[in-house]
């Protein structure tokens, strides 16, 4: 079960991870390279050494208020994947309090909710992920976690003579 | 068990065709007229009803319904007309329209109401009863009907689709199909499939479950019967 998750996390992850603008950019060593390194980190399962590093870039340098949005969802998902959900919301409620949009943001939060069983705080979370960004893949994965966990499936027979 | 999985394997072929997706032009079509054993169901105040339809070659209609110990009621409906393969009629008292593939097997569809949708499946009367005789309370008809009652003993459950639940999909499924006097299930049939993600599983159900067998001499041979399997999602939180 623990496997599973892990894995699931991961492949949840691996995308949003990613230092990536809101715009969609893609960050590749130019501007603060140790929210890159520390991106990069987390995204290979490095988690201590990516919110290490991340911390860093927030701390020694002054990033933009939509870098440091994304480098604190970063921080969510990393404490979300070390299964510390309660340490992984407050850093995504503090991302998206600098950048609203953050879609990212809402999928890692929601993310960590789905690990407290707080399934309808993640769905709504997800909602919300879904309407910045319709076409996520991540978030229509995670909702079907979502719906396997949250929802109890039932058959009613019923014979016609 | 591979026995199973061939036998679910070609059932779920079959239907395609049935369902009307693939209409083969020489397909040898059903013909309706004569007098049709049918269940009518889905009316949420009627409930399961059991009728006997007849088709006579000059379009006429008519519906039997079985009334326990009182007068034979034939009664007519609307004209019966086919159309690319499609027979229609009405039943102007209830305000329902009935439709059926005839490319099926054997007479069946759905009825139609304002705001209601159902279905029926029918199998073959044993002989042509003529107007003012219900054969369902003559002579006893009614008592051995009951008699004849087909009884479960096995009635397997299906599994809920995972990707359904994934996807929060519910669904409803119709199946109908003849009961053998060994209790077996023979012939299914969909007669109504919401989604293709339940087809595997209600087949598969249906296919493992049983009935109470009968001596085929003293009380007769298959008997038709449909089973609905109507998936749901619960919201745990």
């Amino acid at each position: 079960m623990n496997r599973s998750l892990l894995v699931g996390l991961l492949w949840l992850l691996a995308p949003s991870i990613a230092w990536v603008q809101p715009d969609g950019r893609t960050i590749l060593g130019s501007g603060n390279e140790f929210l890159s390194a520390g991106s990069f980190a987390i995204r290979v399962g490095q988690y201590d050494e990516g919110i290490r590093l991340t911390e860093l870039g927030l701390r020694r340098y002054h990033p933009s208020t939509a870098d440091r949005s994304a480098a604190y969802s970063n921080l969510c998902a990393a404490w979300a994947a070390k299964g510390e959900p309660d340490t992984a919301i407050p850093l995504c409620d503090e991302s998206l309090k600098l950048s609203s949009d953050n879609w990212r943001a809402y999928n890692n939060r929601s993310y960590a909710y789905y690990l407290k069983g707080m399934y309808a705080e993640a769905t709504f979370d997800l909602d919300s992920a879904t309407a910045i960004n319709p076409r996520a893949r991540q978030v229509e994965q995670l909702r079907g976690m979502i719906n396997e966990r949250g929802l109890e499936p039932r058959v009613i027979m019923e014979d016609h003579q | 068990m591979r026995f199973w999985l061939l036998a679910s394997a070609l059932s779920v072929l079959v239907p395609l065709s049935t369902l009307g997706q693939q209409r083969d032009a020489d397909a040898i079509q059903l013909d309706p007229v004569g007098t049709w054993r049918c269940v009518v169901y889905g009316h949420p105040t009627y409930g399961d009803e059991r009728v006997l339809l007849g088709f006579a070659p000059d379009q006429s209609a008519r519906m039997a319904r079985s009334t326990e110990g009182g007068t034979p009621t034939w009664s007519p409906l609307s004209r019966w007309q086919v159309e690319n393969g499609l027979m229609s009629f009405a039943d102007s008292r209830t305000g329902r329209r009935f439709s059926a593939d005839l490319d099926r097997d054997t007479l069946s569809g759905e009825w139609r109401m304002l705001n209601l949708l159902g279905g029926w499946w029918c199998a073959g009367a044993d002989a042509d009863h003529g107007p003012g005789v219900d054969i369902l309370t003559a002579a006893g008809e009614l008592d051995r009907q009951r008699e004849k009652q087909l009884i479960p003993e096995i009635m397997a459950t299906p599994t809920f689709p995972r990707q359904a639940i994934r996807e929060a999909k519910e669904g409803r499924v119709v199946l109908c199909f003849v009961v053998e006097p060994s209790g077996e299930v023979f012939e299914p049939e969909f007669v109504e499939l919401s989604d293709e993600l339940f087809r595997a599983p209600s087949l598969d159900a249906l296919m493992r479950s049983r009935y109470k067998s009968w001596d085929p001499v003293a009380e007769g041979g298959g008997r038709p019967a449909c089973r609905s399997f109507v998936y749901r999602l619960d919201y745990r939180y």
